[in-house]
């Protein structure tokens, strides 16, 4: 059996590749709390390639502007039909940031309008319990990027299946950090993707 | 009137009158013979399949017949073939003949809950054999050495499998009750994306997959293993959480079960199958173009063993085989990450992907089936079978003729009739008493 392969985006515009410690982190808490089989490290996977379909768990990032090219928009228009699980992050956590108004704007017109995930959604509760939603960050805390703490995720959902995930909240740079880091930490902050992978991978 | 100077024209008058007279009292003596003797109760008549509905409604009512024959040249229905039995039992020998194909058909549900149905007729090799439903035609084939199959997505109750002269007709003789399915795996995207095809499909999946040492994935209340709630148990591999003890017991008392070879390496289940001593076919990139999907899949072979069906094979490699336990029913799979070819595959890759996996469970699945209070209607699975029934063997000789009907009492008491009044009316022009 193919073990689970935390695989990054590479899109032709933007910095797809400014999340690379995330892959690592997430890796470590995934091997950490749960029995999955895990790739040890991650890969990148360009989306406008066939090896896309070889990993249905996508995760894309990215500080400047978003613009997908046709290639790209057909094979993640795909991607997501066929089964695929899109976690995508603004790293600039700024609602006013090129990243959020590009992706979004991508997003909507690739699999219509983002919708709000309530915060009692089963994403909250497929591994750690989070009973007031997604978990701030260090970065919405210090006020940082747009000063808000977004209450909320959202995604492109089916009835109430997730097959989008956004995120205002930055997750890309509360995970970039050696795991190792982690240990100085009371609560490890990459708890979360954990949630995020089981759910993608059982829902 | 006659001139007297033509004798000849009269005698030859006279001798008509007589001949006619002669004529009708013949008849009136031969009509009271009739009815004395009881030899009138009607002629003997040789129909065909065509016009055998109209002759029943005929022979059935005051034009009885003494003796029927049909030729079978086309289709006769169950009702028609009913009818000709119940003639016959009531007195009026029948007899048939001809040369009609032996047939037989079986209309069964599928255990899928999308639904269809598996017809399979029985013919001898090239026949060609038409099949339709109540709203039309639905396919045709020519039989091979073990007859035909279809398989109706539509779900048709009722079918019609027709040769060049008789029809086998069959209905789906009950409806199905679904279990649910069990799913014992780890957490991983072959867990996922079988339990969603199978979803998809209809199928009312419980997950329980092992995730952590903190606790694994579990549905709500989930009851445990057996036959009443289950229709079939999938155990991925071999991680799987400790439901592993009941697989083996369920499948003995009738259970059907889907085994991946993975799991095979679980003690518990080592002796239901085991894998081949033979290296692991490597998985390769899929070819968005190829004809076989599962070509490109990772392959465990399957080791043979007695009582062992192969239902798929890759090269020389046991790929999916299928055998009896008991009362249950088991098949073993040999690919693996299978959701490979639902992600990666040809444009309608997810729902050959879907298929595929409803159709191993399906031929597994223990349903329940409930009878039908209206199977009954319009079937005759087995048509030359029921002829034979219905008027015995064909006959060899004693045939009504191939004359046809012969004339009726009523039309012979109008000739009568006939011939009084023309030797009344002939006698009368000439002045006769």
């Amino acid at each position: 059996m193919k073990p689970f392969t935390f695989a990054t985006a590479m899109y032709a515009s933007g910095d797809w590749e400014s999340g690379q410690m995330v892959a690592a982190i997430v890796i470590d808490s995934l091997a950490r709390f749960t029995t999955l089989d895990l790739a040890p490290a991650g890969v990148n996977v360009a989306i406008d390639s066939p090896g896309l379909f070889e990993y249905p768990f996508l995760y894309l990032t990215g500080h400047l502007p978003v613009r997908f090219t046709a290639g790209e928009r057909a094979n993640l228009s795909r991607y997501v039909e066929r089964g695929g699980f899109l976690f995508v992050d603004d790293h600039n956590h700024d609602v006013d940031g090129v990243f959020h108004k590009t992706a979004t704007e991508e997003l909507t017109r690739l699999f219509g309008p983002l919708r709000t995930v309530p915060n009692d959604h089963a994403l909250y509760h497929s591994f750690f319990d989070y009973p007031d939603g997604p978990p701030a960050t260090s970065h919405e805390l210090n006020g940082w990027g747009d000063n808000l703490v977004h209450e909320h995720l959202s995604g492109v959902m089916r009835g109430d299946r997730i097959d989008v995930l956004y995120s205002n909240k930055d997750y890309s740079s509360e995970w970039s950090m050696h795991p190792d880091s982690k240990r100085f930490l009371e609560v490890d902050p990459s708890r979360f993707s954990v949630n995020i992978v089981v759910y993608a991978l059982t829902r | 009137m006659l001139s007297p100077a033509d004798p000849a024209r009269g005698a030859a008058r006279r001798a008509f009158e007589a001949a006619t007279f002669a004529a009708a009292l013949g008849l009136l003596l031969w009509l009271l013979i009739r009815s004395v003797s009881g030899s009138g109760a009607g002629p003997e008549e040789r129909v065909t399949s065509a016009t055998l509905p109209a002759a029943l409604a005929r022979w059935s009512t005051i034009d009885g017949v003494s003796r029927v024959g049909v030729v079978v040249d086309g289709d006769v229905s169950p009702f028609a073939l009913d009818w000709l039995a119940a003639l016959r039992k009531s007195g009026t020998p029948a007899a048939w003949e001809g040369a009609p194909a032996a047939l037989a058909a079986v209309n069964d549900p599928i255990a899928d809950p999308s639904g269809g149905t598996r017809i399979q007729v029985a013919a001898a090799a090239g026949t060609p054999i038409a099949l339709d439903d109540r709203f039309g035609p639905l396919d045709s084939v020519t039989t091979g050495q073990s007859g035909a199959r279809f398989v109706a997505r539509s779900g048709p109750q009722w079918i019609r499998a027709r040769t060049g002269r008789l029809a086998a007709r069959a209905s789906t003789p009950d409806s199905l009750g679904f279990g649910r399915l069990l799913l014992l795996a780890r957490v991983g995207w072959e867990s996922k994306f079988v339990a969603a095809a199978l979803e998809e499909r209809g199928w009312q999946v419980d997950a329980r997959l092992a995730l952590s040492p903190k606790g694994d994935v579990a549905p709500a209340g989930a009851a445990r293993l057996d036959t009443s709630r289950y229709s079939a148990v999938i155990v991925l591999d071999s991680l799987a959480p400790a439901d592993l003890t009941a697989v083996g017991p369920y499948i003995r008392s009738g259970g059907g079960a889907i085994i991946a070879a993975p799991a095979l390496r679980a003690p518990l289940l080592a002796g239901l199958g085991a894998v081949s001593a033979a290296p692991l076919r490597a998985a390769e990139s899929f070819d968005t173009a190829a004809t076989d999907p599962r070509g490109s899949l990772g392959l465990i072979p399957i080791a043979d063993r007695p009582g062992q069906l192969t239902l798929e094979s890759r090269d020389q490699w046991s790929a999916v085989v299928a055998r009896r336990i008991e009362r249950g029913r088991l098949v073993i799979l040999g690919y693996q990450d299978t959701w490979r070819w639902r992600m990666a595959g040809r444009a309608d890759g997810a729902e050959r992907h879907r298929e595929w996996w409803a159709g191993l469970v399906s031929s597994v699945a223990r349903v329940r089936r409930l009878p039908r209070p209206d199977a009954g209607d319009n079937v005759d699975e087995a048509p030359l079978a029921h002829l034979v029934e219905a008027l015995g063997p064909a006959a060899a000789s004693g045939m009504p003729g191939a004359s046809g009907r012969a004339i009726p009492d009523g039309w012979l008491f109008g000739f009568m009739l006939g011939f009084a009044l023309l030797a009344w009316t002939s006698r009368r022009l000439r002045g006769a008493p």
